[in-house]
C-alpha cells in the first residue's frame, strides 16, 4: 500500500513536471564546480571534465582553464537544463570537455572562470593522478562517466532504469535475421531471491527482486507484490540503481535490484511471495550505414532531462560511434512465485509475557524519578533494542499497581536505516500519575522474545522500582470534571459513630419465642380457668338432679318394697301417697288442702311446664284407677314405679330451677 | 454505706470498659480518616475494611470505606461498600451518589431498572423499622392480642364489642409485624447479590472450567446469585443474562 502511494506520488510529480507546472520552487544558491569523471586515470585514457554552473543567472562569459598537460579530445559540449532533486529545483549549465593525459604524474587543472551577473566567479581546481595504463581502464571510465551524468532527472521519477553498458551495447545490437523475442528471453529476466524458505513466524526473511539483463532497457515496475501474510519493510536502494555483475550459466549479466524487502510472516503455513511485474522497453540498435556525425550542439536543446540520459545518443557521439538507428521493443516479464514455509512458534514453552517478538533483543526499563508527589507524574521508559521484528514489537505488559493512573504508552522507534537484518530499538513511555501517597512498588517489567537461532524463548526482566509518593497540595484532580461536584465522591464523614454491631437478630433469639409463648400460656391458663368455672356450674345442676332423684327414690322407698313383694294395692296406695306427700312438702301446702286444681295452679305459678304437670296428673290418675281395678300384673306396676320416679325427679329439677331463678 | 461505694465503683468500672470497647473502633476510624486525608488511600481503606469485616455496618463507615477504595482505584471494593451502605440505609443520598460515580468506572455496567412505585412503597415499609424493631412490635401486639383474649374469657360481660374489635386489630397487627420481621430477617441474612472482584472474569455456560465462555464481566459489576455448587455460582445480571462463574470471584453483599 505504501509502495503504491509512493509510486502514485512519484508519477504525479513527474506528470506535474512534464506539464511544466512546477515552476515556482525555491531558488537555489549559486554553485560553480569542477568535477572530473575520475581522479585517477591511466595514461591515454580519455576522461571527462565538467564545469557546472548551478543556479547561475546571466552567465555571460566562460573562460576554460588551460589543459596544458592534457590533450583536448572533444568539447566544449554545453548542456543546459533543470533538475529537481528532492523537490528542489535547480538550473544548471554544464560544459563538458573530453580530455586525455599526455604524461604520467600528478597534475592540477586550474579553476575555470565565468562571469555571472557581471561578477567573475571561479570554480575549484582539481588534481588528477595519471598512472600507467591498463586494459580495464576504458570500461571503468565508462561506468564512472555514466555516474557523472549531471543531476539525474530520474531521481524524481518512478522508474528504475537499467543503464546501458558497453557489454550490453554489444548485445543490444540487433543483427540481421535475429528473432527479437528469443533474444529478449535469453537476455532479460527477473528473479526473486529469498535468504531462507523455512522459518518461524515473525522471523525475518529478506526477499530481493532482481532484474538480470544484457540489453539496454528502460524498465518500469508495473506490479509490486502485496506480500499477503507478511509485514514488509523495504530496504532503500541506491538511486540511481547500482548495477552489479553476476554470472548465470557462464554468461555475465548486469543485475539491478528492483526491490529488496524484509518480510516478517504474520501467520504460519505455506505463504507465497507475489510476483513482481516489470515492463521493459528494450532499445535495440540497428547499425546505420550512413556514418554522418551529428552536431553535438544539437543535443543541447534536445532537453536531455526528459530522455533516458544513459541511452542518449550524446554518449555515442562521445565515442565517435557511427550513426545508428534505434528500435524500442516493449517486453513484459514477471518473477516466478516463491513459496515459503512458515512454522508456528512453539506453544508449550511460551512464557506468559511473550507477545510476538522474534529475534535477539535486550530490554532496559527506567523511571525518571523515584520520589514525587501526587501532583506530579513519572515516566516509565521501556526500551527494547536488538535485531528482529523491531517494527512489530508490542508493548510489554507492565503491572502498574492500582495506586497509579496509567495511560497508553507513547511508542517511539529508532530503527537503523537500511539495516539488514532489521535492527534498532523501540521505546515505550508510560506516563504514570500516582493517586495515593506512600511507598509504592512498580513490579519488574518482563519482556520475552523468541530466539529463532536457538529456537527457544528468552525472557528479560528489569528490577522492580520503589517509588516514594508524598501527598500533593492539589486537592482535586478528577479526570471527569465536567461540572462541579457532579463527578466527585462525597467527603468522608469524620464524626463519632455509635459503634454497635447490628448483626444480632431479635427474631432468632430465645427471648423472642419466650415472650411469644408467655402470653399464649396466660391465654391458655385463662381459658382453662373459664372452662373449670363452667364445669363447676354444670356439675352443681347435675348434683341437684341427682338429689332430686334421690328424694324421689326415698319417697318411693316403701312403694319399691311393696312392688317387690307384689302387694299391688299397697303399692298403688303408697305411690299415690308419696307423690301427694312430695307435692305438699314442695309446694308448702298442707296435706289436707291438696287438690288437683290447687296443684295445677301452684305449679303454673312456679313456671313448671305443662308437660310435667300433665305427666303428674297422668300418674295420679293411674294410681287411683289401679286402686279400684283389681287385675294387676307386675310389669304394669314396674312401669308405674318408673313413671313416679321420673315425675318426681323432673318436678324436683323444675322446682329447684324455678327457685334459683327467683 | 459500704455497699453504695461498691455499687458506684462497679458502675464506673463497667462504664469505663464499655467506653474502652467503644473507643477502639473509633480510634481506628479516626486513624483511617487521617490516612485518607494524607492520600494514603490503600492503607486507610484496609483499616476501614477491617472494621467493616468485624461487623460494623454504619452507613458512614461503609461510605468512607467505599471512598477510600474508590480513591485507591479498587472499583470493585468501592462498589461493594457503597452497596452495603445502601443495604444499611437505602435512602442515603451520599451512598447513592457515590455508587453511581463508582459505577461509571465499572466496565460493562448495566443500569438497574428503577423501582416501580409499589416496590418503592414496599422498600419504604420494610425500612420503617429495623428487623429487630419489627420483631419487638410483633411481641407487643401479640401481648395485646393475648390480653384482649384473656379479658374476653374472664370478663365476657365487660364491653364485649370494644374488646373484641381491639383484640382483632391487635391480632392483625401482630400477624403483619411478624411477617415483616421474618421478611426483613430473611432479607438481611440472605446474600444472593454479589460484586465481581476479579478484573476480568469469564462467565461460562455450565459449572465447568472447560465449558464455553459466554461473556466477560469486569470488576465492580453487581450480579445476583441464583444457584450454586461449592465452586461455581450461577449468576444473573440485571439485563437478564445468566451464566456460571467461579464463586471466588464474587464478594457477597
Amino acid at each position: 500500500m505504501k509502495v503504491i502511494t509512493v509510486s502514485i506520488r512519484r508519477s504525479l510529480l513527474s506528470l506535474l513536471f512534464l506539464l511544466g507546472i512546477v515552476t515556482s520552487l525555491q531558488a537555489q544558491e549559486f554553485k560553480f564546480t569542477t568535477t572530473v569523471s575520475s581522479n585517477k586515470v591511466a595514461l591515454d585514457e580519455p576522461f571527462q571534465i565538467q564545469f557546472m554552473l548551478e543556479n547561475g543567472t546571466n552567465v555571460s562569459q566562460f573562460i576554460p582553464p588551460n589543459f596544458t598537460d592534457f590533450e583536448l579530445l572533444q568539447g566544449p559540449n554545453q548542456m543546459q537544463g533543470t533538475s529537481i532533486v528532492n523537490g528542489r529545483r535547480s538550473d544548471y549549465i554544464a560544459l563538458i570537455y573530453l580530455i586525455r593525459p599526455k604524461r604520467v604524474g600528478n597534475f592540477t587543472i586550474p579553476a575555470a572562470a565565468a562571469r555571472v551577473n557581471g561578477d567573475l566567479v571561479k570554480s575549484n581546481p582539481v588534481t588528477i593522478e595519471v598512472m600507467r595504463g591498463n586494459g580495464n581502464a576504458a570500461a571503468q571510465q565508462q561506468q564512472q562517466q555514466r555516474q557523472q551524468v549531471p543531476a539525474n532527472p530520474f531521481a524524481g521519477m518512478g522508474q528504475r532504469s537499467a543503464p546501458s553498458h558497453q557489454a550490453e551495447e554489444m548485445e543490444g545490437v540487433l543483427k540481421n535475421g535475429e528473432d527479437i523475442n528469443a533474444k529478449l528471453k535469453k537476455n532479460i529476466f527477473v528473479k526473486v531471491d529469498v535468504d531462507k524458505t523455512t522459518l518461524f513466524e515473525g522471523e525475518q526473511l529478506t526477499a530481493t527482486y532482481k532484474l538480470y539483463t544484457r540489453l539496454p532497457t528502460n524498465a518500469s515496475v508495473t506490479k509490486v507484490p502485496a506480500f499477503k501474510g507478511f509485514s514488509a519493510k523495504d530496504i532503500e536502494l541506491p538511486n540511481p540503481p547500482q548495477a552489479s555483475e553476476e554470472m548465470v550459466n557462464g554468461i555475465p549479466y548486469r543485475v539491478f535490484v528492483i526491490r529488496k524487502t524484509m518480510l516478517f510472516p504474520m501467520q504460519s503455513g505455506t505463504l507465497e511471495l507475489d510476483p513482481v511485474e516489470v515492463d521493459n522497453h528494450v532499445r535495440l540498435v540497428k547499425l546505420v550505414k550512413n556514418g554522418k556525425r551529428r552536431d553535438p550542439m544539437a543535443d543541447l536543446f534536445n532537453d536531455p532531462a526528459f530522455k533516458d540520459a544513459f541511452n542518449d545518443p550524446f554518449f555515442d557521439d562521445i565515442f565517435n560511434r557511427p550513426e545508428v538507428e534505434y528500435q524500442d521493443v516493449p517486453y513484459k516479464i514477471q518473477t516466478a512465485p516463491v513459496k515459503v514455509n512458515v512454522k508456528p512458534l512453539p506453544i508449550d514453552s511460551r512464557p506468559e509475557s511473550y507477545n510476538g517478538a522474534v529475534g535477539k533483543f535486550n530490554m532496559t526499563a527506567t523511571v525518571d524519578k523515584n520520589s514525587l508527589s501526587t501532583d506530579d507524574a513519572l515516566t516509565l521508559k521501556v526500551t527494547i533494542s536488538g535485531q528482529g521484528n523491531v517494527n512489530l514489537l508490542n508493548a510489554p505488559k507492565v503491572d502498574i499497581p492500582a495506586s497509579f493512573d496509567k495511560y497508553d504508552p507513547k511508542v517511539s522507534d529508532n530503527i537503523e536505516k537500511n539495516s539488514n537484518p532489521l535492527s534498532g530499538s523501540r521505546t515505550f513511555e508510560y506516563v504514570l500519575m500516582p493517586v495515593e501517597a506512600g511507598e509504592q512498588v512498580i513490579p519488574p517489567v518482563e519482556f520475552s522474545y523468541f530466539d529463532a537461532a536457538s529456537k527457544t524463548y528468552k525472557t528479560v526482566t528489569s528490577r522492580p522500582f520503589n517509588i516514594h509518593v508524598t501527598a500533593g497540595k492539589q486537592t482535586k484532580r478528577e479526570k471527569e470534571d465536567f461540572s462541579i461536584n457532579k463527578n466527585a465522591i462525597t467527603n468522608n464523614s469524620n464524626s463519632v459513630l455509635d459503634w454497635v454491631k447490628h448483626n444480632t437478630y431479635f427474631i432468632t433469639s430465645i427471648w423472642f419465642y419466650v415472650l411469644l409463648i408467655l402470653p399464649l400460656l396466660a391465654l391458655i391458663a385463662a381459658w382453662l380457668f373459664r372452662r373449670r368455672l363452667e364445669y363447676q356450674q354444670n356439675n352443681a345442676a347435675f348434683l341437684k338432679h341427682r338429689y332430686a332423684n334421690k328424694v324421689a327414690l326415698k319417697r318411693l322407698e316403701l312403694a319399691a318394697r311393696y312392688l317387690k313383694e307384689g302387694k299391688d294395692k299397697a303399692f298403688y296406695e303408697e305411690t299415690s301417697r308419696a307423690v301427694w306427700g312430695y307435692l305438699s312438702n314442695k309446694l308448702h301446702v298442707p296435706f289436707a288442702d291438696l287438690s288437683k286444681q290447687l296443684i295445677q295452679d301452684k305449679l303454673a305459678q312456679q313456671q313448671v311446664s305443662e308437660q310435667y304437670t300433665a305427666d303428674l296428673f297422668d300418674l295420679l290418675d293411674n294410681c287411683e284407677m289401679a286402686l279400684y281395678t283389681p287385675n294387676h300384673n307386675n310389669s304394669k306396676m314396674q312401669g308405674t314405679y318408673q313413671q313416679a320416679v321420673q315425675v318426681i325427679s323432673k318436678l324436683e329439677d323444675e322446682l329447684t330451677r324455678a327457685k334459683s331463678a327467683v | 454505706m459500704k455497699h453504695i461505694v461498691t455499687a458506684i465503683l462497679l458502675c464506673m468500672l463497667m462504664s469505663s470498659t464499655r467506653l474502652l470497647a467503644a473507643a477502639a473502633p473509633q480510634q481506628d476510624f479516626e486513624k483511617a480518616n487521617s490516612l485518607f486525608r494524607q492520600k494514603q488511600y490503600t492503607e486507610a481503606a484496609n483499616i476501614y475494611q477491617r472494621l467493616v469485616d468485624e461487623g460494623y455496618s454504619q452507613p458512614e463507615l461503609l461510605i468512607n470505606t467505599g471512598n477510600a477504595w474508590y480513591k485507591a482505584n479498587r472499583t470493585g471494593l468501592a462498589v461493594y461498600n457503597y452497596e452495603k451502605a445502601l443495604l444499611a440505609d437505602p435512602f442515603s443520598k451520599a451512598a447513592q451518589h457515590n455508587l453511581s460515580i463508582a459505577n461509571q468506572r465499572v466496565e460493562g455496567y448495566v443500569n438497574e431498572l428503577p423501582q416501580l412505585f409499589f416496590q418503592q412503597w414496599w422498600t419504604a415499609i420494610k425500612y420503617m423499622h429495623a428487623p429487630n424493631g419489627w420483631a419487638t412490635g410483633a411481641i407487643i401486639f401479640f401481648w395485646l392480642t393475648m390480653a384482649g383474649g384473656i379479658l374476653l374469657l374472664l370478663r365476657p360481660s365487660l364491653l364485649p364489642v370494644v374488646t373484641k374489635s381491639a383484640t382483632g386489630l391487635a391480632g392483625l397487627l401482630f400477624a403483619f409485624y411478624l411477617f415483616m420481621s421474618i421478611t426483613t430477617y430473611v432479607n438481611a441474612t440472605t446474600h444472593d447479590n454479589g460484586i465481581i472482584m476479579g478484573s476480568v472474569v469469564k462467565v461460562k455456560s455450565a459449572p465447568d472450567q472447560d465449558s464455553k465462555d459466554l461473556f466477560e464481566l469486569h470488576e465492580g459489576v453487581k450480579v445476583q446469585i441464583t444457584d450454586g455448587t461449592s465452586e461455581f455460582c450461577k449468576i444473573e445480571l440485571p439485563d437478564g443474562k445468566t451464566g456460571w462463574m467461579a464463586c471466588g470471584d464474587i464478594k457477597k453483599l
